[in-house]
């Protein structure tokens, strides 16, 4: 399955989740944001200091960057294998493999294993949340750290099935 | 455990993954995954199969611990 990039997509996700969670840490703890309503309207302003300005731009333009990569890597997929395409714009998860029904079945043990780790990790998120007066930006921490385990389980779960019958993705 | 004459019958018919993959409709992983044991297939597919080698199902197929018994 070299090349189907199908598989290495939730690493994909993975590393823009670590983006965004670069970005929410500096606005969240290094930045002052001040919401403004006037008569020529409502706008925002976001203050910070010399290091965590660069830090900023750094991951936003990484961030520009790391998207534009990913959308010609999508292209060049859905080039080469027209009848499995990645869509961009859908609210079905593009790593689901179903090509047969053995892929049917991958697909399915690997999201049963992220399922059973959503209904540990939600309700012990919502608790921690509740439990005490934490920043707000580390609940989203906790939100983005939740997703980048669910894209981790997901793949890991695919990449153990095809090298245990000894056939790399 | 589902066992498997799968590699053998191909071979016999010298079909490679992907005709014989292409002749039930599957992808060449599949059988790949199959001739492993590592996956089993619904009925649907093992009589596909069974149809493309030409042979009966219980001649593709059978449970572990039987061949000694039934075959």
């Amino acid at each position: 399955m070299k090349g189907d990039m199908r598989f290495t997509l939730p690493l994909w996700q993975m590393g823009s989740i670590f983006i965004l969670l670069v970005l929410t840490l500096v606005i969240g703890f290094s930045s002052e944001t001040t919401f403004v309503t006037s008569e020529d309207g409502y706008y925002f302003e976001m203050n910070m200091g010399h290091i965590s300005g660069i830090i900023f731009s750094s991951a936003l333009l990484i961030l520009v960057v790391y998207i534009v990569m990913m959308s010609v890597n999508i292209y060049r997929h859905n080039k080469r294998y027209p009848t499995r395409k990645i869509k961009t714009f859908t609210f079905k998860p593009q790593e689901y493999i179903e090509d047969d029904e053995f892929f049917d079945e991958i697909t399915k043990r690997a999201t049963k294993k992220v399922y059973s780790y959503y209904s540990f990790v939600l309700p012990l998120l919502v608790g921690v949340a509740l439990g005490g007066m934490w920043h707000r930006t580390i609940i989203l921490v906790g939100i983005l750290l939740v997703a980048l385990g669910q894209y981790w389980i997901y793949y890991s779960t695919i990449r153990k099935m095809f090298k245990d019958a000894g056939e790399e993705e | 455990m589902l066992k498997n004459r799968l590699k053998e019958l191909r071979a016999r018919h010298s079909f490679t993954q992907i005709e014989l993959a292409k002749k039930v409709g599957v992808t060449r992983q599949t059988i790949g995954f199959i001739e492993k044991g590592e996956f089993s297939p619904s009925v649907t597919l093992a009589l596909k199969l069974a149809k493309a080698l030409e042979v009966d199902l219980n001649e593709l197929f059978w449970l572990e611990g039987e061949e000694e018994h039934e075959r």
